[in-house]
């Protein structure tokens, strides 16, 4: 009787395990979706490693989004991801563009298109990667970029304000590929529109200045009368006074995308300062890091084209102007004869 | 002793000599791109300033997302070089000014005939102008007319409808009054809201600036684009040949010539994403209405001197050669 019973438990498992295997995989991804979301995602922005989340978004990332294919949605933990995976392509990619730049200075024909070439590579992945994170945004926030804002709830916000990121990243990513990863250049004023959903003070004035990236990036994109350069100004104040630089940093890009080398000195000099003065957001610390490396990059392309290497390291500071030869002999006079 | 020295010295020269780098002239060439140093014409030029280095050059390049000031830093010598659109080099070099003639270049092939042969040795004096030399010239992609209402795709039908027409552009100006249509003065920065609200009935654009301007939206009830190419716009580099190492004009036109597939790439990707149902074609029996239109505006525009009539009658020998029932090429008014 007993071996009777053990058998029809054994039996009744079995059916049970095997039959129930997607309720499994659901529980399990349910509860790593929800462990991403409310613990690893926090912790990541609260820490300033870029690297590490560079890395970790393409390790967890497939992990993660791998429960789609038992329909567990996954998105904001995925974006988050993806965005971090694209985070390690820019980084190449801004590797590849300083190489070119001192193969440049350095008259090196060869050295110097290969680099460009190596850097439109990573360029591509990166694209294709924030791609995705906008494509998960999408996903999640049904809407994103339309005319009408859609329903974001508080505690998602900040998924919906990276989403936008993604987009404008992506198509910025794409157009240094030469277009490769093919993304849809509509995803720009989408990712305009959808900033503007957010208040801007609120996210350290982000959206403002993702909204003015889109107008400069788009000639004849900007709304009637729109003043994009105040705009930028009020929108870097905001996040250096709340210590997430990244409006600075988007700041920076539009003006040495301009040409503007003097706006672009003051802006480098006013992020440098806030650095100083104000400490980077408890919780926020990632983006706040990622703003300074979108700085320093800025920074090491005029000090490479210029002296042919990149800047100093722990401070953002753009090479100082050469004097002019003889400016000052004139106090040297009469100082010939032995002191 | 001295022998080996000798010996070693005659051996290693040649070697030392490879390996020591070319000595290039440093030289600024001002780039104009509307998206400023992240665009893609500003990319270009980081393509050119790599090939240059190899002529003997090295550039350094300083974005410019207004085009007036890019000509005007020239002007003051601020730059040895400049990369300007076809429209405003024209007042450098009238010769490859004109490749922007309307209706002049139906096709990309076209086109690239037309700038591989100004590329030849043999063209050094068409793209000449006194002091300034065109030294390379760029595929920006064809014009289109954008309608807002697709029913009028006929020459006769523009007639009396609201186009929105740059003002500094000349040449579109003199084809709103040859067609029988009014302007309404616009700016790169105001011509697609001017369009998508409807203050006026059509504009004209390269399909790269399409999608980002949401254009679309302008044709979204009726409207449509019209599979006909206006112009080709093209960007130029300028320079003054006094300026460059001797023989630099014809190794760099050769070199830009032989990206024409490359620059012409983003343009042909954006008219193929646009959807199908947009695009207006121009029956067989309405081309001619629209090409002796064409021909008009260019005729004119070379007696007030703004096209040359040397580029004028190239372009008119690609388009006979192509095809050569052309109407046009029984007769000689270019």
């Amino acid at each position: 009787m007993a071996r009777f019973v053990v058998s029809g438990l054994l039996l009744s498992l079995v059916v049970s395990l095997s039959g129930c295997s997607g309720f499994i995989y659901r529980q399990t991804g349910d509860t790593l979706g929800g462990f991403a979301k409310a613990h690893m995602v926090p912790w990541l922005m609260a820490n300033e490693d870029i690297g590490l989340a560079c890395r970790t978004g393409g390790a967890v990332g497939p992990l993660v989004r791998s429960f789609e294919r038992v329909d567990v949605h996954t998105e904001l933990p995925s974006m988050v991801s993806w965005l971090g995976a694209g985070m390690c392509a820019e980084a190449s990619a801004w590797e590849a563009e300083l190489t070119n730049l001192r193969a440049i200075k350095a008259g090196q024909a060869s050295v110097a298109k290969d680099a460009a070439l190596l850097e439109e590579r990573h360029h591509r992945v990166a694209a294709m990667r924030f791609g995705v994170a906008w494509g998960l945004a999408v996903a999640k926030f049904p809407g994103i970029g339309g005319d009408k804002c859609p329903e974001i709830a508080a505690d998602e916000e900040v998924y919906y304000l990276l989403g936008a990121a993604a987009g404008l990243l992506s198509v910025l990513h794409d157009r240094a590929s030469g277009g490769a990863a093919n993304i849809d250049t509509r995803v720009l004023p989408m990712a305009a529109r959808a900033a503007k959903c957010l208040n801007s003070e609120k996210w350290w004035g982000v959206p403002t200045a993702l909204q003015a990236s889109v107008w400069m990036t788009v000639p004849g994109s900007a709304p009637k009368g729109t003043n994009i350069a105040k705009q930028f100004s009020e929108a870097a104040a905001q996040g250096d006074k709340a210590g997430v630089r990244l409006a600075r940093a988007l700041q920076v890009l539009a003006l040495e995308g301009a040409g503007d080398a003097k706006g672009m000195k003051a802006a480098v000099q006013a992020h440098q300062a806030s650095i100083v003065k104000t400490p980077s957001a408890k919780h926020w610390r990632l983006l706040d890091t990622y703003g300074r490396t979108m700085t320093q990059q800025a920074v090491d392309r005029t000090w490479t084209r210029e002296k042919g290497h990149r800047g100093p390291t722990g401070t953002l500071e753009l090479p100082e102007k050469a004097p002019v030869p003889g400016q000052d002999d004139d106090m040297l006079g009469g100082l010939d004869g032995d002191g | 002793m001295n022998r080996l020295i000798l010996a070693l010295i005659v051996t290693l020269a040649p070697t030392l000599a490879l390996a020591a780098p070319t000595a290039q002239a440093n030289k600024t060439m001002c780039v104009f791109d509307p998206s400023g140093a992240h665009g893609d014409i500003f990319k270009f030029a980081k393509s050119y300033q790599a090939a240059a280095l190899e002529w003997g050059v090295r550039f350094d390049l300083k974005a410019q997302t207004n085009e007036t000031v890019a000509k005007s830093d020239f002007l003051a010598k601020q730059c040895d070089a400049v990369l300007l659109t076809s429209l405003r080099a024209r007042s450098f070099v009238k010769s490859t000014g004109t490749i922007e003639a309307i209706g002049a270049v139906p096709d990309y092939a076209s086109l690239k005939k037309l700038v591989r042969a100004l590329a030849s040795p043999k063209a050094v004096k068409l793209v000449t102008q006194g002091a300034y030399e065109t030294i390379g010239v760029l595929p920006g992609g064809a014009v289109y007319l954008l309608l807002r209402d697709r029913k009028a795709n006929t020459m006769a039908k523009l007639s009396g409808k609201r186009i929105a027409t740059l003002i500094h552009d000349n040449p579109s100006r003199v084809m709103v009054d040859v067609v029988g249509a009014s302007m309404v003065p616009a700016e790169v920065g105001t011509f697609a809201g001017i369009f998508n609200n409807g203050r006026a009935d059509a504009c004209y654009a390269p399909a790269t600036a399409i999608k980002p301007l949401e254009l679309l939206k302008g044709m979204s009830h009726g409207g449509g684009i019209v599979r006909f190419p206006l112009a080709q716009l093209t960007f130029q580099i300028i320079t003054r040949t006094a300026d460059m190492p001797a023989g630099f004009g014809i190794k760099s036109r050769s070199w830009v010539a032989s990206q024409f597939n490359e620059g012409v790439k983003m343009a042909k990707k954006a008219e193929a994403a646009i959807p199908a149902k947009y695009w207006v074609s121009i029956e067989p029996a309405a081309k001619p209405a629209y090409e002796e239109k064409f021909r008009q505006v260019r005729v004119r525009l070379r007696k007030k001197g703004e096209y040359d009539g040397r580029v004028l009658r190239l372009m008119k020998r690609i388009r006979c050669r192509a095809d050569k029932t052309r109407a046009e090429c029984a007769d000689n008014l270019e």
